[in-house]
């Protein structure tokens, strides 16, 4: 790739070996890929995977919404599927959303390839263990691939006992080990940036001066450290017990299957944070850069990340109100599971005070950032009827519980995710896409999701549960509309991928160093960065401090106004 | 506080936005508890999209806007966003506590039903022997289920009661409700029940809302509710008719098969649902035609009242060539006389059309 322009005077230090030289072009071929130590080019490869991922859970979906267009009322007749196919379509793709795409996409994509950049650093801490991290993800899917070709899952994503362990006829083992091999990746990549945040950190760079985003995977990282090996540990137990009939979870052996959701939710809870913390930590990024204002709390938003952090250990039981667990122990989990809202909260009321007073750009990531805090706000709330003990009681296991979390997984994660994509896109790959069209996709998604999710609050209140191959016909209307909202929502997803990839091409705009103005260590360097990041080490500052950096209508990104000798200021 | 608009009319049968009829004497605690939450969500989200939407018109970046610097930080705000979400929560977390509570504990005068849940059906025992794969339950009187599960996990959930339990294999879990009078009981969500004015008695759905394989789906069930009277001479009705000498062993077979048996197989020439046809069953046996298996001794045989003895009690000995061997035991679930009944249903299925 060539070099955006001519270098100035006011930035010598951007001549480095080779013109044109990149990360994306320092060395070709697959090895200098698929084995590469830089943390770059994983997390590109784990971009391209967990898209892939996204996109294989995606088919599930629609498949499994077109199945439920029509109610069977007649066993067998205007079914797409049989009930077996259609237990597995929405277990396989529960489980590849959440162990392929939600728990790896924001962390080991998007932050593998941002965070040493934000540090001013070359790489991870470790990066040999990154590049480990990666493989792992890949063994994973490919144990996922071969329990799908060998029998599929049909136990949910949850794999609950003791249908998981004696009554599913399907891949069990398989798909389990592939989500414990993904466990390991997801540890070694917390582990990673945990060591990397501590020991890596610029001279200047105090804790509290350390960009929102970084705070969000540091709080992410500690989860996945701490929560990830007992899911390591249940999915063995469930091994165990379903291959040597070693009694643990299923009575009829001797074992409690109530031990298992205790032993599942103790992971799969914090997981949830993992899924949305580094959603969060982007928002905090992008309604701050593209306010073009200094983000408001920043201790506070920090802090936040940390309490959800910690909290989220401790309420893993609002899970199981109906499981049969004591009423003592519900009390107690529903109490505890409201302290979680307050930091949320908190969250949210900082990033519309940083937006106040700001100068708002309209632009694609701005519009990702805006339809997180509304789907969150929605997600969230909705949270608040399933915490509280007599409402979820009616509520749990219903279409009212599906529909809040996928607002909190995909209005949320999924759109910060898209949020920060756009934002680190002309990062990532040098090349602006097309803004107008952006927005239109980020609209045309917003409305999709919504009419996909907000009939499924209706249905599920009046009784519609969930997992349900068929249904009754007075559920018919909301399902149909549910569907067409999936499909409204897949057209804007591929308009999002054809948008991406468009800019890719010939025609794609060359990308500034610095778009949209943001003063992180990223938006110091070249865009794409070179192999080493950073020809000169750039000066650490307020990451906030937006007003140093002006809009420089002929390169078409910002400048660098102050006296900093940063490489951002070539033309 | 009321539920919100009306949007669907089926039949003459008005439904609500939200939640089945009001149909237990806690439902109305629970659904308060509910609008609570929903009017203080509705007022947040509002507010907060209001505000969002007003500073992009305000502060949206147009020629010679720009931004102005304010503090970035002000501790009073801060405590004040975060003091009013935890007094909210707290009181949410306390009104629902309440509600819990009062659904946790059933009066020591409840009427018992003992519940036993399997795959993929459910079977309700009354006090007086009588057992029935429908519940069956008097208005206006306290009633507990003491449930237990065969197999797997399931959950049983009657939404116009606004309550649930997961049935645990190896352990007993319960719950309790008392359903309001019939009359309060009309109209509720289900679209093809029949109206009170009818038949006497009022129709509510019931569901398996735990994840328990294949026909997960096809686990849900009718509630009928009856006046106390009307219970009394129904459950006496139920306990007697598998022992009644006037009725023939094929009709009792028949509903032996509507309990235990239709999640599955089907009576109908040819129809599968996940077992092979009853219908065709019953013409071999007629015609003497073999039947096929996978993974059995006999690879073939005349299917007879042994076969179907042994398929109902040890369904993995021989399974049919082309089906899963997916069928749980019911040994313990059916009595002796039920399983003759049934045999006697499965072979009049074809010999009835013959002998017309």
């Amino acid at each position: 790739m060539a070099t955006t322009g001519t270098a100035t005077p006011v930035a010598p230090a951007v001549e480095h070996d080779a013109a044109g030289d990149n990360y994306l072009t320092a060395s070709r071929g697959f090895v200098s890929w698929f084995f590469t130590l830089d943390h770059k080019r994983i997390g590109i490869m784990y971009l391209i995977g967990t898209l892939t991922a996204f996109a294989l859970g995606g088919a599930f979906a629609i498949a499994l919404r077109t199945e439920l267009f029509h109610a069977n009322t007649v066993p067998g007749q205007s079914a797409l599927f049989t009930a077996d196919q259609y237990n597995q379509l929405f277990s396989l793709h529960g489980a590849v959303m959440v162990f392929l795409f939600i728990i790896p996409a924001i962390p080991a994509a998007l932050g593998n390839f941002i965070l040493p950049i934000m540090l001013g650093v070359k790489d991870v801490a470790f990066p040999r263990l990154n590049l480990f991290s990666f493989h792992l993800w890949v063994i994973g899917a490919v144990f996922f691939l071969l329990a799908l070709s060998t029998g599929g899952l049909d136990t949910g994503w949850t794999f609950y006992t003791p249908y998981s362990t004696t009554a599913s006829q399907t891949s069990v083992i398989a798909a389990t080990m592939g989500a414990f091999i993904l466990g390991f990746s997801s540890i070694f990549t917390g582990l990673n940036f945990i060591v990397t945040l501590h020991k890596m950190r610029p001279t200047g760079m105090t804790w509290f001066r350390m960009p929102l985003f970084l705070w969000g995977l540091y709080a992410t990282a500690l989860i996945q450290v701490l929560a990830t090996p007992v899911l390591g540990i249940t999915l063995l137990m469930l091994i165990v017990e379903r291959a040597f009939h070693i009694g643990i979870f299923d009575p009829s052996l001797g074992g409690d299957p109530v031990l298992f959701q205790h032993f599942f939710w103790f992971y799969s809870h914090p997981a949830v944070y993992i899924m949305i913390l580094p959603g969060m930590a982007i928002v905090s990024e992008l309604i701050s850069i593209h306010s073009r204002k200094h983000i408001f709390g920043y201790k506070f938003i920090a802090m936040s990340s940390i309490a959800i952090a910690i909290f989220g250990f401790f309420v893993w039981g609002h899970h199981m109100f109906t499981s049969g667990q004591s009423a003592m122990l519900s009390t107690i989990f529903s109490a505890l599971t409201f302290s979680v809202a307050i930091p949320s909260a908190i969250k949210v009321f900082n990033w519309l005070t940083t937006m106040w007073k700001g100068n708002l750009q309209f632009n694609t990531p701005m519009f990702y950032s805006l339809g997180f805090i509304w789907l969150f706000l929605i997600g969230g709330l909705t949270g608040l009827f399933l915490g509280t003990l007599s409402t979820d009681l009616t509520l749990h296991d219903t279409y009212f519980v599906v529909a809040h979390f996928h607002y909190v997984m995909v209005g949320g994660t999924l759109w910060a995710f898209l949020g920060g994509l756009y934002h680190w896109w002309p990062k990532m790959t040098g090349k602006m896409f097309n803004d107008t069209m952006g927005k239109v996709a980020s609209v045309v998604a917003l409305i999709g999701f919504n009419v996909l999710f907000f009939p499924q609050f209706f249905m599920g209140s009046q009784g519609m549960p969930r997992r349900y191959f068929d249904y009754l016909p007075e559920w018919e209307i909301y399902h149909q509309i549910s569907t067409i909202g999936a499909y409204i929502l897949l057209t804007g997803l591929l308009m999002v991928l054809w948008n991406l990839l468009s800019s890719l091409g010939k025609n794609g705009k060359k990308a500034p160093a610095n778009p949209w103005g943001g003063a992180t260590l990223e938006w110091h360097t070249t865009s794409p960065p070179s192999h080493h990041n950073f020809e000169v080490q750039p000066t650490v500052g307020d990451p906030y401090a937006l007003d140093e950096w002006t809009w420089d209508p002929e390169t078409e990104g910002y400048v660098h106004s102050g006296v900093a000798p940063s490489v951002a200021a070539r033309h | 506080m009321s539920s919100l608009p009306l949007i669907a009319q089926a039949g003459n049968r008005a439904r609500n936005l939200f939640f089945d009829v009001e149909g237990s004497t806690l439902a109305g605690d629970i659904d308060n508890v509910f609008y609570f939450i929903l009017w203080v969500s509705i007022v947040s989200f509002v507010a907060i999209v209001a505000v969002t939407g007003w500073f992009l018109l305000k502060y949206r970046a147009r020629p010679g806007h720009e931004a102005v610097k304010t503090a970035t930080h002000s501790t009073s705000l801060e405590i004040t966003w975060t003091v009013i979400p935890t007094i909210l929560s707290a009181a949410m977390f306390w009104v629902g506590f309440e509600g819990y509570m009062d659904l946790k504990q059933a009066p020591s005068n409840a009427y018992e039903i003992q519940v036993r849940a399997f795959q993929w059906g459910w079977e309700f025992s009354y006090p007086n022997g009588a057992k029935d794969t429908d519940l069956h339950i008097p208005a206006e009187t306290p009633v507990k289920l003491v449930m237990t599960s065969s197999d797997v996990l399931h959950s049983l959930f009657i939404p116009a009661f606004r309550v649930k339990q997961d049935v645990v294999p190896g352990r007993y879990t319960s719950m309790w409700f008392e359903s309001l009078s019939l009359a309060d009981l009309d109209g509720g969500v289900r679209e093809q029940a029949r109206t009170l004015a009818d038949t006497g008695y009022v129709e509510l759905n019931l569901f398996c809302t735990e994840y328990c394989g294949t026909n997960h789906s096809g686990m849900g069930r009718t509630v009928y509710v009856y006046t106390p009277a009307d219970f009394e001479a129904k459950i006496t009705e139920i306990a007697k008719f598998m022992i009644d000498p006037a009725i023939p062993l094929a009709e009792k077979g028949a509903r032996v098969y509507a309990g235990a048996c239709n999640s599955c197989h089907l009576v109908e020439e040819d129809a599968v649902k996940i077992g092979p046809s009853f219908y065709n069953l019953s013409r071999s046996i007629r015609d003497g035609e073999m039947i096929e298996f996978t993974d059995a001794e006999d690879a073939s045989l005349v299917p007879d009242e042994n076969y179907i003895r042994e398929s109902i009690l040890y369904p993995g000995e021989k399974v049919r060539k082309g089906y899963p061997n997916q069928m749980n035991s019911f040994l313990g679930n059916l009595d002796d006389r039920r399983i003759e009944a049934l045999i006697a249903y499965i072979k009049s299925l074809s010999t009835a059309e013959a002998a017309n």
